[in-house]
């Protein structure tokens, strides 16, 4: 298969469903998740006999690294990096691994600098100082 | 042909005629098929007195036309002229000699290689030719003939050149005939053959016309002769004489003129062997093995190769020692390189010594060469074979190993593409260019022709479309693609690409998850991801296995050349992969196992976890081995849904053996109970009952408290046909204690009967109904099925009487609509059965007989379906199919039927049920009684007492002789009256049910409820439940 | 990564479940049919959140059977090929590791370990750096990207490659 319809989320093709659709940072689901599963404690004695393994295995993966725990913390998260010209994924990538340097950005979202969106260096290093703010303050 | 005869009308005349008579096809037509027709002309016309320059045109003309005409001709021509020059013109050879001496290297190049490759040669050919025609000056001609000669001659080479299809008839023309020079045989020195035809040559070539002869070949592949073409054998010797290779002495044998062409025909393709080409070995040590060629010595006919050393060092030791060496053994010493080392620590001569001709240092030992732990060895060529050599993965590495790095192969690779057959080339290929200018290249596929591919590359300034060989492209995958193996070891193989490495790939296997390293191009792009097999060999997807003596596990899945097997160690689930020969055996036994409140389970029953990691986990048992079920989850994503654990963590879901009636009830009204059917046949009964175990209990009964501390006996389950005596009430279940066994047990309220001395009939035996269809005994009537009835049904069985009640209700309750199936009475062991599960409407039919049998056919299916299944048994009491859904069962009944695979309850046996037999053993005891053995009367009053079955009567009562012996007074006893007596380790028993009923044996002993015994008659081993074995006195 | 999106579904349902909990039981069987599952177009499902819309029920023929098409809202988790995510080790051998995020299992082959890791087998086997700093073994907690992805009937699974840049074992938790 030609490489040209191959996905590759580095350069942001993952499909137009996906990419019109809200992306969900681990934290935020985390939030979800976690009330699902407190509703089903509530309904029945034994909610972990009730859900799949796909939402175990998926409520210990978000609890774990989710980067902010409180809801508050992640609202703005979402706040400021929407600030930014960024699609929903490479949003949500940046939430999720919470790069230090605007070189890791890069890296982790490599599309953020082929889009000519004005993303210039200036402008991601001020997003990761934001974001790093919210952390200490959490 | 034609053409010369033009030219040398005058000398030729005869010649022409004899010509025209031998040729009867236009000659123009055709080249000739054999340059020896040819050469024959010349020559002859050469031994006269030709005009030596025109004819050295001609000659050479001639030449230079069959050089240009396409290769094929001269592919089939094989044989290059071997011209002798007799004609001592020396105008012409002078001409020749001067103007260009390639002309006679030619010649004896073209001897020689001709001989070898015909193929190239013709190019070889075709250069020199060109070089030299311009040279040859036209003395004795004038003008005119000139003109027409070179108008002729390319008139007829482009005809020839047009005509490249020589038919048949055309080349049957060119046959030598008899009046053409023959082929003489001449025995030679071995090895010598070609040095033998050069020296005729030169002699030729010295001696001019003297030499009568016309050519002189020598083949390859035939060792020992040479041929000569000559008219007469005299020319032959004459010419033979003096030579030191050729013996003269020796007979010169002719060649019969239809073999003549055989002589000269070329079979193969040779391909060139080169430095750096791999070959294998085809003889000696090394056969088989791969080889680098390292120095190619044409002349000889030899090659210096590279190899992996396979040498005995001991061996050379001890020879070198003169001590004594075992004789010669057969065995080849495996490939290893050579440690220098070693070889000096035993004491072996080592000698560096220097290669004259390479320069380099090699290291000896015992006469053989070593080099960086290879050995190099000067080979015949024939003794290797350079075609289509496949080196596997594990060769080359090891080749790569000493010294190299991946370049110095890659040399190697390239050649080796080179001459392997490559794989198609497909539309949309992803390919890259690996030789040539355009090395490196990216592109994809377009289109593909016979050696072309045209590719649309990857960069955007060149031309859409390029046309490249084939062999200079190579496919081209990225990590990441998934991709399917199509040739080579590996085929079927899906996988990942985690790495490329020039022409290899590294791919993660699908299956196996190991790595797997194919060539680029034995693979395609494919998103099928092999899974697709369910079965190697004798096992298939969820099979229960032995992987040695102790390990035993579930496929969970099938792969190309393995299994992944979940290990049956219950707390912590393991896979493994296995390989189809790892795999000991099937587990075909059934075995049952008991879950945490004593209740059987079976295979089909729905148990929950209720211990360990698996906890809370629902689903039906698969499998169960020593204690250990399998249980299939669906909801479970791992192992493909598979659980083990013990089964004593487990709970069977349902509760106790009372479910049976549950079963019974809703679907199978089995109303027809009430008909008779079951008591006629009490024997048949194959033990039904047991089946309810399915545990899915429904109903909840509350009476019983009459009950307690009244003698009852069990007349369904494991503990079939024991008596005891109530102690517990609970809902429908009871808590019996055991007369016989130090022990009490739970035990459905509906498998007990109260110990009535009238009830002749049998208890349960028949069949229960509701739950496995199979037992109709339970009773018979019990219209398990339908949940009110019961009562009515159970005429024959008295006791059962009130359990069938009971049962009636079972409802089945919704709760098992959660099952799958629903299976009701899963017998325990009986794989099928579901119990309760709808289809078990098709017991209905009580048919004590059919028992089982019934179930089987019943299409459950559809839940009302039952019916008709039981009608094949007996007593089809059809009635009862109730319509299933609605049954009893209420809503969840639906549901059931699709569920229960066609468990039919039971019906494994099916068929027969034969009576007795219920498989699995359960419970044993069975009602039905054989003679001879051992039974405890147990009348109401008396005390019991021992006797030795005698007879067995029709109407079930049995003639009993008493005394442990069985050689006291003879009384007549109903059924109900005597036990069998339980058997004990080193007791000859006799198996009272399943499929070796009637069989004798002794016992071997005893593990809970299984007991080994050993058969007598074919002394096999088999493990039955302790309650279908019987004493023997 | 995961992401929030609108599927449909048809549901059938039986008549013996109409009445007044018509919608509870459509929505317990719809959540009971699809949550768990995992398709190659959407990946895992993971939780339904809610329901969008129900519309008309209709009637099977030659069953009793009646077909709802629900639209529902729900958590799904796929995987691209080039994504870059954070994983928890479960089982080290010498042809890698593999790791899972969430419900999708991720092998990274020992081609794509750096050259400086090795393999250690033993108790706990594991991938170290020559020096000993950095070490790979079950429950580390490692980012990795993801180079290709396969769907199988009922799982998802791919291949991930820890060389490039930034990726690695993720040392500090508190960093970002």
């Amino acid at each position: 298969m030609s490489g040209e319809e191959e996905e590759n989320a580095a350069e942001l093709k993952i499909g137009d469903e996906f990419l019109k659709a809200k992306c969900l940072m681990n934290c935020e689901v985390s939030l979800i998740l976690e009330h699902k599963y407190e509703q089903l404690r509530q309904m029945s004695e034994d909610p972990l006999n009730q859900v799949s393994q796909v939402f175990e295995k998926s409520l210990q993966y978000v609890k774990r690294f989710s980067r902010y725990k409180n809801p508050d913390a992640v609202r703005q998260v979402r706040e400021i990096l929407s600030r930014y010209h960024l699609t929903e994924f490479e949003l949500c990538v940046l939430g999720n691994l919470c790069p230090e340097t605007v070189e890791e950005a890069i890296a982790m979202v490599p599309s953020m600098k082929t889009k000519g969106r004005g993303l210039d260096e200036e402008a991601i290093e001020k997003m990761l100082n934001d974001l790093s703010l919210i952390k200490t303050f959490e | 042909m034609a053409r010369r005869r033009d030219e040398e009308d005058d000398d030729i005349e005869q010649e022409e005629d004899y010509y025209e008579d031998r040729e009867v096809l236009d000659d123009e037509e055709e080249e000739d098929l054999e340059e020896e027709e040819e050469e024959e002309e010349e020559d002859r016309r050469g031994g006269k007195k030709r005009r030596r320059s025109q004819f050295i045109d001609d000659v050479a003309e001639e030449d230079d036309d069959e050089e240009d005409d396409d290769d094929e001709d001269y592919g089939r021509r094989g044989r290059r002229k071997q011209k002798s020059k007799r004609r001592s013109a020396s105008d012409y050879f002078d001409i020749e000699a001067v103007v260009d001496s390639d002309g006679e290297e030619e010649e004896e190049e073209g001897e020689e290689d001709f001989i070898d490759n015909a193929n190239d040669l013709p190019d070889e050919d075709d250069n020199r030719q060109i070089h030299r025609r311009p040279l040859l000056p036209r003395e004795e001609e004038d003008v005119d003939d000139l003109e027409r000669r070179i108008q002729e001659r390319y008139r007829k080479s482009v005809h020839i050149d047009y005509d490249e299809e020589t038919t048949d008839v055309d080349q049957q023309a060119l046959l030598p005939s008899v009046r053409d020079p023959k082929l003489w045989m001449v025995k030679c020195a071995i090895g010598h053959e070609r040095e033998a035809a050069v020296c005729l040559m030169q002699k030729c070539i010295d001696r001019g016309p003297e030499l009568q002869i016309r050519s002189v070949i020598a083949l390859d592949h035939l060792k020992n002769f040479i041929y000569v073409e000559a008219d007469k054998e005299a020319h032959v010797r004459e010419a033979c004489k003096g030579l030191r290779s050729i013996y003269n002495s020796q007979k010169v044998m002719l060649v019969p003129i239809n073999e003549m062409t055989d002589v000269l025909s070329v079979e193969s393709k040779a391909i060139d062997i080169s430095r750096d080409t791999w070959v294998r070995m085809k003889t000696g040590t090394y056969k088989g093995d791969l080889a680098k060629v390292v120095e190619v010595d044409n002349v000889k006919q030899r090659v210096t190769v590279k190899l992996i050393p396979r040498i005995d060092l001991q061996a050379i030791a001890n020879k070198l020692e003169n001590r004594e060496t075992p004789k010669k053994k057969s065995f080849v010493p495996p490939p290893r390189f050579l440690n220098v080392d070693e070889a000096r620590e035993l004491n072996i001569r080592v000698e560096r010594r220097r290669d004259p001709m390479t320069g380099d240092y090699f290291e000896t030992i015992d006469n053989m060469k070593f080099k960086d732990g290879f050995l190099y060895k000067i080979v015949s060529m024939k003794s290797i074979s350079s075609h289509n050599i496949k080196p596997t993965f594990d060769e080359m590495e090891k080749f790569r190993q000493p010294s190299e790095n991946g370049d110095g192969d890659l040399g190697g690779l390239s050649t080796l593409f080179a001459n392997r057959k490559k794989g198609h080339f497909m539309k949309g290929d992803a390919v890259i260019v690996v030789k040539g200018d355009l090395k490196n290249l990216k592109g994809w596929v377009e289109k593909v022709e016979e050696e072309n591919v045209y590719i649309r590359p990857e960069m955007k300034d060149l031309p859409r479309t390029l046309a490249v060989n084939q062999k200079e492209l190579c496919k081209y995958f990225e990590p990441g693609n998934h991709v399917k193996v199509v040739s080579g070891t590996q085929e079927g193989a899906t996988g990942m690409v985690v790495k490329v490495e020039q022409h290899v790939l590294v791919i993660l296997s699908d299956t196996t998850k190991e790595h797997i390293r194919v060539f680029a191009d034995d693979v395609v792009e494919s998103s099928e991801v092999t899974s697709g097999i369910n079965k190697i060999g004798d096992y298939e997807l969820h099979d229960l296995v032995f992987l040695d003596d102790t390990n035993f596990g579930v496929i969970i899945r099938v792969e190309t050349e393995a299994f992944q097997v979940l290990k049956g160690v219950p707390d912590r689930p393991e896979v493994i992969t296995v390989r189809l020969r790892e795999i000991k055996s099937k587990i075909d036994r059934k075995f049952s196992a008991q879950d945490k409140w004593k209740n059987m389970i079976s295979v089909k029953d729905v148990v929950r976890v209720l211990d360990g990691p698996c906890q809370g986990k629902t689903g039906p048992v698969e499998h169960i081995f020593k204690g250990v079920v399998f249980i299939f989850d669906r909801h479970h994503r791992e192992h493909a849904g598979f659980i083990c654990a013990k089964a004593f963590s487990c709970v069977v879901i349902g509760g106790s053996r009372a479910n049976n009636d549950r079963h019974g009830d809703s679907r199978s009204r089995l109303a027809n109970f009430r008909q008779s059917n079951i008591p006629p046949s009490p024997r048949k009964h194959s033990r039904g009952g047991p089946l309810n175990y399915g545990g899915r209990h429904g109903g909840g009964r509350g009476h019983n408290d009459p009950f307690i501390n009244t003698r009852v006996r069990i007349t369904q389950g494991p503990f079939k046909g024991y008596c005891g005596r109530v102690k517990e009430i609970k809902g429908t279940s009871a808590r019996v204690e055991l007369e016989s066994q130090m022990r009490e047990v739970q035990v459905d309220r509906s498998k007990l009967s109260e110990i009535v001395v009238s009830t002749p009939h049998r208890e349960s035996r028949y069949g229960v109904g509701s739950e496995t269809p199979m037992h109709p005994s339970r009773t018979p009537l019990h219209p398990f099925m339908t949940p009110m009835r019961d009562p009515g049904a159970t005429p024959i069985h008295d006791g059962m009487r009130t359990p069938m009640r009971d049962r009636a209700w079972l409802p089945m309750s919704p709760p098992r609509d959660d099952y799958e199936d629903g299976n009701p009475a899963s017998w325990g062991t009986s794989p099928h059965y579901q119990p309760g599960s709808p289809p078990s409407r098709t017991y209905e039919a009580p048919t004590p007989g059919s028992g089982w049998a019934s179930t089987p056919s019943g299409s459950y299916s559809e839940a009302g379906t039952p019916r008709d299944v039981s009608s094949a048994y007996v007593n089809a009491p059809s009635p009862y199919l109730p319509s299933t859904p609605g049954q009893p069962m209420t809503p969840g009944a639906a549901s059931y039927l699709p569920g229960t695979p066609g468990g039919q309850p039971m019906t494994p046996g099916t068929g027969g049920l034969d009576a007795m037999s219920p498989v699995i053993g359960v419970d044993g005891e069975g009602p039905w009684y054989m003679p001879d053995i051992l039974v405890n009367v147990v009348r109401p009053g008396d005390e019991s007492a021992t006797g030795v079955i005698r007879d067995v009567l029709p109407d079930g009562t049995c003639r009993v002789a008493l005394g442990p012996t069985g050689n006291g007074e003879m009384i007549t006893v109903l059924p109900s009256e005597i036990e069998m007596v339980v058997p004990g380790k080193s007791d000859k028993v006799r198996i009272m049910g399943g499929s070796l009923r009637g069989q004798n044996g002794k016992l071997m002993g005893v593990d809970a409820n299984d007991c080994i015994v050993r058969l007598e008659e074919n002394l096999d081993i088999k493990i039955l439940d302790l309650g279908i074995l019987a004493k023997l006195p | 990564m995961f992401f929030h999106i609108i599927l449909e579904r048809n549901m059938q349902l039986h008549p013996r479940h109409f009445g007044r909990n018509l919608r509870d039981n459509l929505v317990a069987k719809l959540m009971k049919d699809v949550e768990g599952t995992c398709s190659g177009r959407h990946g895992f499902v993971v939780a339904i959140t809610g329901i969008e819309n129900i519309g008309k029920g209709l009637i099977r023929d030659g069953t009793g059977f009646v077909t709802f098409p629900v639209k529902y809202q729900c958590v799904v988790f796929r995987p691209f090929k080039g994504e870059i995510l954070e994983a928890v080790v479960t089982m080290v051998n010498k042809m890698g590791f593999f790791a899972e995020a969430g419900p999708v299992q991720i092998f990274v082959s020992n081609h794509l370990i750096p050259d400086d890791m090795e393999f250690q087998s033993g108790d706990m086997p594991n991938y170290t750096t020559s020096d000993g700093s950095v070490k790979i073994q079950k429950d580390s907690e490692v980012r990795l990207k993801i180079i290709g992805t396969r769907v199988d009937a009922t799982e998802i699974f791919c291949i991930g490659t820890i060389k490039d840049d930034f990726l690695g074992v993720i040392n500090d938790p508190a960093t970002a």
